[in-house]
């Protein structure tokens, strides 16, 4: 018994020592994490708005109302600067090749889209992985976005964005979120 | 022992991941570009070191019975020391490594050192073991990835190198390609190794 | 999430060994024979999912309410490797046919990072408690049958005709290469 406790010891002793250590390296990367975090979520809308000086989460009811018929909508922020509304940015997640696609998108309040980004995915590298990327991104910049979204491999008309050839799967997957932002958008906060 | 010796074992003859075969999952894992590899190679070193060097030192009042427990908290508080300091401040690394840091805990290559090395020798010569080691996985992880990345996709730490015709062989960013390349590694590394022994 | 799509995911389309690549070692460490593959596959069935649970209320009832997230990974590392030493005791006690069909592996898991791997996925995911049982036992069926499925080609390459440098390990590794194309396939499935 005495042999146990005495390992029992040693070991909190151990323990202790490296929950001191962790605490103490903690308390010197918490605050810069925090600060981190709070800018990584602007951070993928700051680059539609470079305007744009707050965002403010749009209310509690509104979102339940617009999650309830649209399933793909997950958050809704209203971009402003100073008091006035310049935009709304939508992250939706839709079903893609390999899993869920997470999407951030922004609306002006002309109508058009301000840009797209696709934050996670599970796509396949240099196949739908090229959802993340140039020239797909752009090709939804500038639309109008009163009309669904359709794909094209050569996009012209104003509702038509790139089909990545190879990749049907994984365009449509972006397309059915950014789509549901869309209608969202359209439906609830387009005057 | 000869330090040098014991830095060079760590890289040639009994390189960890080639020749031990240990810490597979991350080196198939994040081998699929060659930057995240380099930085996944600096964290394994980093904790490798500092976990030998302290395991080392306390070596003489570890009580035999616990010290599988007591090794597994030491790494376990450098290998979330860098977690906390990658958040902070390389927060790119810090999501493209994800889940794969936090398990460098049970890399059987660092608990694996301290049981077989840490643990009988002195301080110094643990640090260097835990260098020569640590290297050793970071040259197999980053010499895999450019392979990986410039077949892949075509590029060599991030940079296009081909022009856009280039139609790369995606398979090899993908899993099935890390296995396969990962496979003609080790056998060309006993290839090589043979043909030294006999020479 | 449709607990139907966690287990097909985990099992197929995202395969913890073949598309996660977490689980390698012992996934190529004790592949060779079908028996030891079989228990192996249990054990880690066994423990992941009981890890999964205790795991799950030590963050939610102890960590969050504590602030003490920092500690995550040393808090579960421990709290598996001493799962793993009970499991192994009470096993040993109670039933020593089951002890005689997993006990050698029991030791293994600790290390296997399927284990911290899933516990950790549960909780970045933000799973409840229903849906982190069936994620940490759909994790390790998948890796039981990635290794049931690699023993019996195991099995077969030991009487085949190979080249002497890829003989074993190299050759293992090349098989689980085309498993893993195979299993690519079921990525349309969700």
């Amino acid at each position: 018994m005495n042999e146990t406790l005495k390992l029992g010891l040693v070991l909190l002793l151990v323990c202790a020592i490296s929950g001191g250590v962790l605490a103490v390296s903690n308390s010197i990367t918490a605050p810069i994490i925090a600060e981190i975090e709070k800018e990584g979520s602007m951070g993928a809308f700051g680059e539609f708005f470079p305007e744009a000086d707050d965002m403010v989460a749009v209310d509690e009811a509104l979102l339940a109302d617009i999650m309830s018929n649209n399933s793909f909508i997950k958050e809704i922020y209203e971009v402003k600067k100073g008091e006035e509304i310049i935009g709304y940015a939508f992250k939706t997640v839709s079903n893609g090749y390999g899993g869920d696609i997470v999407a951030v998108s922004g609306f002006n309040m002309d109508g058009t889209i301000a840009g797209i980004k696709v934050v996670e995915h599970g796509e396949t590298p240099n196949l739908g992985g090229k959802i993340e990327e140039e020239p797909f991104r752009g090709s939804f910049t500038g639309k109008n976005s009163a009309n669904e979204l359709v794909p094209s491999e050569a996009p012209s008309a104003d509702n038509e964005v790139l089909l990545i050839s190879g990749a049907t799967v994984s365009t449509k997957g972006v397309l059915a979120g950014i789509n549901g932002a869309r209608e969202a958008f359209v439906d609830n906060f387009l005057n | 022992m000869n330090l040098f010796k014991i830095f060079k074992n760590g890289i040639f003859n009994e390189n960890p991941v080639l020749v031990q075969l240990v810490g597979l999952c991350s080196v198939l894992a994040i081998s699929n570009n060659a930057k995240n590899s380099l930085g996944m190679g600096l964290s394994v070193i980093f904790v490798l070191v500092c976990s030998n060097f302290v395991v080392s030192l306390i070596r003489k009042f570890t009580p035999d019975k616990i010290r599988i427990p007591i090794f597994i908290v030491v790494v376990a508080t450098f290998v979330t020391m860098v977690e906390m300091f990658m958040k902070a401040f390389l927060q790119p690394l810090y999501q493209a490594l994800g889940i794969f840091l936090p398990l460098i805990v049970v890399n059987c290559i660092i608990l694996a050192r301290a049981e077989s090395f840490a643990y009988t020798h002195n301080p110094l010569e643990s640090i260097v073991d835990g260098l020569g080691m640590g290297l050793g996985y970071t040259l197999t992880i980053t010499i895999l990835a450019i392979v990986r990345e410039l077949i892949g996709a075509g590029t060599f730490f991030g940079i296009p190198l081909f022009g856009e015709n280039f139609k790369p062989a995606a398979v090899f960013v993908a899993p099935p390609g890390a296995f396969i390349l990962l496979a003609i590694f080790i056998a060309l590394f006993k290839i090589i190794s043979k043909k030294k022994a006999t020479d | 999430m449709n607990l139907l799509t966690i287990i097909i995911s985990t099992v197929f389309v995202n395969n913890f060994v073949f598309a996660r690549f977490l689980g390698t070692c012992p996934f190529l460490g004790v592949s060779n024979k079908m028996e030891t593959a079989t228990g192996m596959g249990i054990a880690v069935t066994f423990v992941t999912t009981l890890a999964g649970i205790i795991t799950y209320i030590i963050q939610k009832y102890i960590l969050d309410l504590l602030g003490l997230g920092y500690l995550q990974t040393i808090v579960f590392i421990l709290v598996i490797a001493s799962l793993v030493q009970f499991v192994e005791l009470f096993i040993k006690k109670m039933s020593p046919t089951l002890y005689n069909a997993m006990g050698v592996y029991l030791p293994l898991i600790t290390t296997n990072c399927i284990v911290l791997g899933v516990a950790i996925l549960n909780i970045q995911e933000g799973l409840n408690l229903i849906e982190t049982i069936v994620n940490s036992a759909g994790a390790a069926l998948g890796f039981f049958l990635a290794l049931v499925l690699m023993a019996g080609i195991r099995e077969k390459l030991e009487i085949a005709d190979i080249p002497e440098a890829l003989t074993g390990f190299p050759i293992a590794l090349v098989a689980a290469g085309l498993m893993s194309i195979a299993f690519q396939g079921f990525a349309g499935l969700i």
